[in-house]
């Protein structure tokens, strides 16, 4: 029997893409919680008052973000759980399909967390569709041609978002180098990333103004990193230490959130 | 007027100091003044480090208002040092804090704290502005060619504004927003 959560694996006829605005709208206070490894005394700054406090940059580093990796609690996932860690098969994306057997809970897909950790955690109502405003560089009219095409190509395609005017490039301002720059705001997003053996594993994610289907997958340019900063600046001086500072609320009727609508109708057909 | 505030202080603490060497110099003699000047400097120091705020007066009207002396400036150098010291005395950071703390000097705080990452050249100095908001600025060396910044400004552990700006409008954003509140 192996002493690895089996609640929280995924299921049959369990579905992918849970959204942060699904989830809010079915418990507005439900939290994230990322594991911080270490003690709290030496991952937390308090120079600023107690009120005040941040997590240090090395325990919440540049390079976890973006897709900074969390768990959604207040559903099957517990505080508890946080001490495993997924490697090799246990950490790969579900298939999305069918129930993980229990042949994979071995030793060599997890791992038990030994050493000092405890939990931060964030409301998902304010880590989801946060505005993340970012400054592009654009010394070429044709660069910037094409990125106002691509966001208004982008904005036409959703509904959630307002259209927004981008001036024409001889108005945009000059920076300090003489060359015209635009404000851009993009969003972050908690997107779901069940993965083999945790179900409830999501990923803060960040996205372009000019693409809302793809997120950034590293802070390789200048204005990437500069969003990079912001959140995760954002997110040091946001969290609270759990259950101490805030008990995750429990997401009622959750079995909603996993329901594959799709899957139950073509069981009734 | 808090301008006027700092100056009698100024004055108080300069007049307690010759008043207690020359206590000290009609008992003791010489040795006794040396020595309890810098035991005056010391507790000055200690004060300086330990009490904050701008603007507040001591109950007992005592020499703990020293600290008023203390400016931002000051107080980025200590934050920075405490950083460095942590960081095993790496201050391969020099370039990017006194790039942030020739502006942001000219701002009234209460506190501040300095962290980054030396492998990735970024500097994050925080500030607890006197209203308790802090403002987070971030600034990454390979950005050096720009005065661009980017920054937070976060009340109760809320979100209030997020922009990027150049560093030297952003203090001057600050400073405006505290001269209309005083």
């Amino acid at each position: 029997m192996s002493e690895y959560p089996e609640r929280i694996l995924p299921r049959e006829k369990w579905r992918k893409g849970i959204t942060g605005g699904e989830i809010v709208a079915l418990c507005g206070k439900a939290v994230i919680g990322r594991r911080i490894d270490g003690r709290p005394a030496d991952c937390i700054d308090k120079s600023l008052g107690e009120d005040n406090m941040s997590l240090k940059i090395d325990a919440l580093p540049l390079n976890r973000i973006p897709d900074l990796s969390t768990n959604l609690l207040g559903a099957l996932f517990r505080l508890e759980d946080f001490v495993f860690i997924q490697k090799g098969e246990g950490k790969m994306p579900w298939n999305g399909r069918e129930t993980v057997p229990a042949s994979m809970l071995v030793g060599s897909n997890y791992e038990r967390q030994t050493g000092d950790m405890f939990v931060a955690g964030w409301l998902v109502c304010e880590v989801d569709k946060l505005p993340v405003p970012y400054r592009k560089t654009l010394p070429k009219k044709s660069d910037y041609e094409a990125f106002r095409k691509r966001v208004e190509a982008d904005r036409a395609a959703r509904t959630d978002v307002r259209t927004v005017y981008l001036e024409e490039y001889e108005k945009l301002p000059l920076n300090e180098n003489r060359q015209r720059y635009c404000d851009a705001e993009g969003e972050v997003r908690i997107v779901h990333d069940p993965t083999n053996l945790n179900y409830w594993h999501f990923l803060v994610s960040l996205y372009p103004m000019d693409d809302h289907k793809h997120p950034i997958s590293a802070a390789k340019t200048s204005w990437c990193r500069m969003m990079a900063d912001n959140v995760g600046d954002f997110l040091r001086r946001t969290f609270c230490q759990l259950p101490e500072q805030m008990q995750p609320a429990a997401i009622e009727g959750w079995e909603e959130l996993v329901e594959d609508t799709a899957a139950s109708g073509a069981d009734k057909v | 007027m808090k301008k006027n505030f700092i100056q009698v202080q100024k004055i108080k603490i300069v007049t307690t100091s010759i008043v207690l060497a020359g206590i000290a110099f009609t008992l003791f003699g010489c040795d006794a003044v040396e020595a309890t000047a810098v035991e005056f400097r010391q507790e000055t120091v200690v004060c300086c480090a330990e009490v904050d705020t701008a603007s507040s007066i001591s109950p007992d009207g005592n020499i703990v208002l020293a600290s008023n002396e203390q400016s931002t400036a000051d107080k980025i150098s200590l934050a920075y040092s405490r950083f460095v010291s942590d960081k095993g005395g790496d201050s391969s950071l020099d370039d990017v804090c006194g790039f942030m703390a020739d502006e942001m000097k000219a701002v009234r705080v209460d506190k501040v704290s300095v962290d980054g990452s030396v492998d990735d050249g970024l500097l994050n100095m925080s500030f607890r502005l006197p209203d308790g908001m802090i403002l987070s600025v971030n600034k990454r060396r390979d950005t050096m060619d720009s005065r661009l910044v980017a920054f937070n400004i976060i009340r109760d552990r809320r979100l209030v504004i997020s922009d990027v700006m150049d560093i030297h409008n952003l203090r001057e954003y600050i400073n405006t927003v505290q001269a209309r509140l005083a």
